[in-house]
């Protein structure tokens, strides 16, 4: 049966959560929610059609920033809209990553609160859902991240930051490319081990593992930003002895990518 | 310690993408959203985004959340 649609579908969110390839990935209690926004009529002149009308036009920005805000029915409504923007997103993304519908419907939750918390700081360069939806990213990613990084020892990842530095052998095809290869990992430990701090070391090692940095900076008992300027400080270490030594980018490619 | 090739080409790429001025992963979220549009779009992006352009090379976790959040508002368009 044809289905027309009347009324405004310009939020590509709105638009996304009627479409059929979104429907499937919602939850069948989401689908009730989201049905109970729109009317179905059937107007006696288009007997075969199914038509759809929007009962309320998508909210600009700043009517998602007032709702939200609103402590009354209108805040309730629009709290529970943005929850399902929110659960409908994270499983797009989520569930390929072993996240289950609780637990996106848990980051969503936490993600309104913070929401909540924070629209002083939405400063309208993006649309309200997109915002809402970047806070959920960061709120989900980090648990995630956290639950696969919380059983590796970052002590194991100190004890190499302190023990010597030795690089991966490799036959190069020629001894030019041998000769330049050793002088940027000769670099490499110098500055290293001579010039980073011990705590730069444990940063750099565990970055190098791969730990993000949430994780390190708990395990560090440090704040985000103060572990991000203490990385920021050890690469700009690398940076400048290999710039001092006349390393230049064109050698480094040519051994290393 | 031991460093595997790999590794010794990413902080080779941290250290050639490192800037005096960077912005943090907290400075990223707050652009995240405005950035994730741009891309899912395809518009270049604006000079005020640079930052989180190069933020982005440097930040695993960050690259992670914004290539999330790019698939939704892509899906959203589509």
């Amino acid at each position: 049966m044809a289905r027309r649609l009347l009324g405004s579908f310009d939020d590509p969110t709105v638009r996304f959560l009627t479409q059929s390839p979104a429907r499937k990935i919602l939850p069948a209690r989401l689908v009730v929610l989201h049905v109970s926004s729109v009317s179905a009529v059937l107007p006696d002149q288009l007997c075969s059609d199914t038509v759809v009308q929007m009962r309320r036009a998508p909210r600009e920005n700043a009517e998602w920033v007032r709702a939200i805000a609103d402590d009354g029915a209108d805040g309730e409504a629009a709290r529970r809209d943005l929850r399902e923007v929110l659960v409908t997103g994270l499983m797009r993304v989520l569930t390929a990553r072993g996240a289950d519908e609780d637990l996106c419907e848990d980051f969503a939750q936490e993600a309104l609160l913070r929401v909540r918390d924070r629209l002083g700081g939405f400063r309208g360069e993006s649309r309200f859902t997109t915002w809402a939806l970047s806070i959920a990213m960061r709120i989900a990613f980090d648990d995630l991240r956290h639950k696969r990084w919380r059983d590796v020892s970052f002590d194991a990842m100190l004890e190499g930051a302190r023990s010597p530095l030795v690089f991966e052998p490799r036959v190069e095809a020629t001894q030019e490319r041998s000769a330049v290869r050793e002088r940027v990992l000769r670099a490499l430990a110098d500055v290293i081990e001579g010039k980073l701090t011990e705590k730069q070391r444990a940063v750099l090692v565990a970055e190098l593992e791969g730990m993000p940095h949430a994780e390190i900076a708990e395990r560090l008992g440090m704040k985000q930003n103060a572990l991000y300027k203490l990385s920021h400080d050890a690469r700009k270490s690398v940076k400048v002895h290999l710039e001092a030594l006349g390393i230049c980018e064109a050698d480094v490619l040519w051994v290393f990518e | 310690m031991r460093l595997r090739d790999e590794q010794v080409r990413s902080l080779l790429n941290a250290s050639r993408e490192t800037r005096d001025v960077e912005i943090d992963c907290d400075d990223f979220l707050s652009l995240m959203a405005e950035y994730a549009e741009v891309r899912a779009e395809g518009r270049a992006v604006p000079e005020g985004l640079e930052k989180a352009c190069a933020h982005e090379r440097l930040c695993a976790s960050c690259r992670e959340e914004l290539a999330a959040l790019v698939e939704i508002v892509s899906g959203a368009r589509r």
